[in-house]
């Protein structure tokens, strides 16, 4: 990689690093910090910045996939053409008043530590576009280099196993992309894979489809469970539990899918649980 | 729900008793010695700097009965250290749990165990003694207490000494308790339980 890359210029990087900066103080309780970092992230990524403008060309880099070397390398010759279209003037004044409101308003000498997991990929993307920015001053050897590598990368496959790997472009994206921080961090050993899903359901059915799949969704799964609790009500001899079973029969059947909430949800976690629970103990009385 | 950061978290209250009230029990309950107290306390700082939420030790003492009920509410002559309870060390047995105010009021039952039996001779003997709750859970700290968490679970209440200072039982504390000393200590049907209390409780 190029010593010249400088990570506090880089617009990947930084917003993966505010991203984070959120993302930490919120699951803190920090809300204070989270909203300051926010704050300069809606203001200097707003849509109407060279930043902006930047950031989306980086992202297409960093996101796309291709399955033929052709079209990345078509991909490349936009990207170049968009690049060397930017204000290259503005465009490094922003990132200096960027940076300047990073260091002075948050102020947290940890900041620009914080590990990136493409670090990697996102100096080669931003030196990228530096370099075709020179023009005629241009490094060209560095520069083939560095396309041949965005050209792997196109080409690569990337896997993504967090929540938004399903996302919606009508959902904000800042927005999922903390809410998935925040959970994969915080309850990453906490839930099990159906109570993952049902978040991860409930967040793209509210903006897809006005809730109708994940109505489904959980009309399936109280369906299913209510069934398991048939068949455990007639393997099991706990008086204990075959006391209770019924009761929990008729909430599970009380609780109301037609306006599917976080309220909802919350209960329907803890069905996917019973769920569990009881499969595993019907097939160890079988 | 798997479990996360779980330590072990014990907590001492004292168990009074009267000669008056041991003999009233020895000729009430058939030369059996129950001891009446409180077991714990909600909302309130104890010695080892923890505040355990209402809602959580009421929830907790609802899934406590089962134990209850199915004879399993066992306890052990001072605290092992481990979260499981060790049959071969058990003292007494809870008979009965229960909110009342801020304190979870219940009986204790010395049995004619081994361990029971040092017990009974140190209660006939006018020992004091303590009662402590042993649970895994984590803690958040707030201001200059720890708040227990959600993820709190009651395993048992041991009879201990009088801890001659605050914190003398914090050799178990904060021990790491993994996945498989749970299940050790809730079998299925108690994991079935508890989650039917939460059904039931909405």
């Amino acid at each position: 990689m190029s010593k010249s890359h400088n990570k506090k210029r880089n617009v990947g990087i930084i917003y993966e690093l505010l991203l984070r900066y959120i993302s930490n103080n919120l699951i803190n309780d920090d809300k204070k910090s989270a909203q300051s970092a926010l704050r300069i992230l809606e203001k200097r990524f707003h849509k109407s910045t060279e930043i902006y403008r930047e950031f989306r060309l980086f992202n297409a880099l960093a996101k796309s996939t291709v399955s033929d070397s052709a079209v990345a390398a078509a991909i490349l010759t936009e990207a170049k053409g968009a690049a060397r279209r930017a204000d290259k003037g503005a465009l490094n004044k922003e990132k200096s008043l960027l940076i300047r409101d990073i260091n002075h308003i948050l102020n947290d000498s940890s900041f620009y530590y914080r590990r990136v997991p493409e670090y990697k990929t996102y100096a080669t993307i931003q030196s990228l576009l530096n370099d075709w920015r020179k023009l005629d001053e241009a490094d060209l050897l560095k520069m083939v280099e560095l396309e041949g590598k965005m050209v792997e990368w196109l080409l690569s496959e990337k896997t993504d196993e967090s929540l938004d790997e399903n996302i919606d472009p009508n959902v904000d994206t800042l927005v999922v992309r903390i809410m998935t921080e925040k959970i994969n961090s915080k309850y990453k050993n906490k839930l099990n894979e159906d109570q993952r899903n049902i978040i991860k359901s409930y967040v793209f059915s509210l903006s897809s489809d006005n809730g109708k799949s994940i109505s489904q969704k959980l009309d399936n799964m109280r369906e299913d469970t209510v069934n398991q609790l048939y068949k455990f009500k007639k393997m099991t001899d706990n008086k204990y539990i075959l006391e209770k079973i019924d009761r929990v029969e008729n909430s599970i059947l009380e609780v109301s899918i037609d306006n599917v909430d976080d309220a909802v949800i919350s209960k329907f976690l803890v069905i996917s649980q019973l769920q569990n629970e009881i499969k595993e103990a019907i097939n160890e009385l079988r | 729900m798997s479990s996360g950061n779980l330590k072990l978290l014990t907590e001492w209250m004292p168990l009074a008793y009267t000669q008056k009230t041991l003999q009233e029990s020895l000729a009430i309950n058939n030369g059996k010695i129950l001891l009446r107290g409180v077991l714990q306390k909600c909302d309130t700082l104890n010695q080892n700097g923890r505040i355990y939420p209402r809602s959580i030790l009421e929830r907790e003492v609802m899934n406590y009965q089962k134990f209850i009920k199915e004879n399993r509410a066992l306890g052990e002559c001072d605290h092992p250290d481990s979260s499981v309870v060790e049959l071969k060390n058990v003292s007494h047995i809870i008979r009965d749990a229960f909110l009342e105010g801020d304190s979870v009021v219940g009986t204790v039952e010395l049995l004619n165990t081994p361990a029971g039996k040092i017990l009974q001779s140190l209660v006939e003997s006018g020992v004091t003694l303590g009662i402590s709750s042993r649970g895994v859970g984590s803690t958040i700290s707030e201001g200059n207490a720890q708040i227990v968490q959600e993820d709190f679970q009651l395993i048992c209440f041991d009879m201990v000494s009088e801890p001659s200072t605050p914190g003398a039982f914090m050799l178990t504390e904060g021990k790491n308790v993994d996945l498989n000393d749970l299940n050790k200590i809730f079998n299925r049907s108690d994991k079935i339980d508890r989650i039917f209390n939460d059904i039931l409780s909405w």
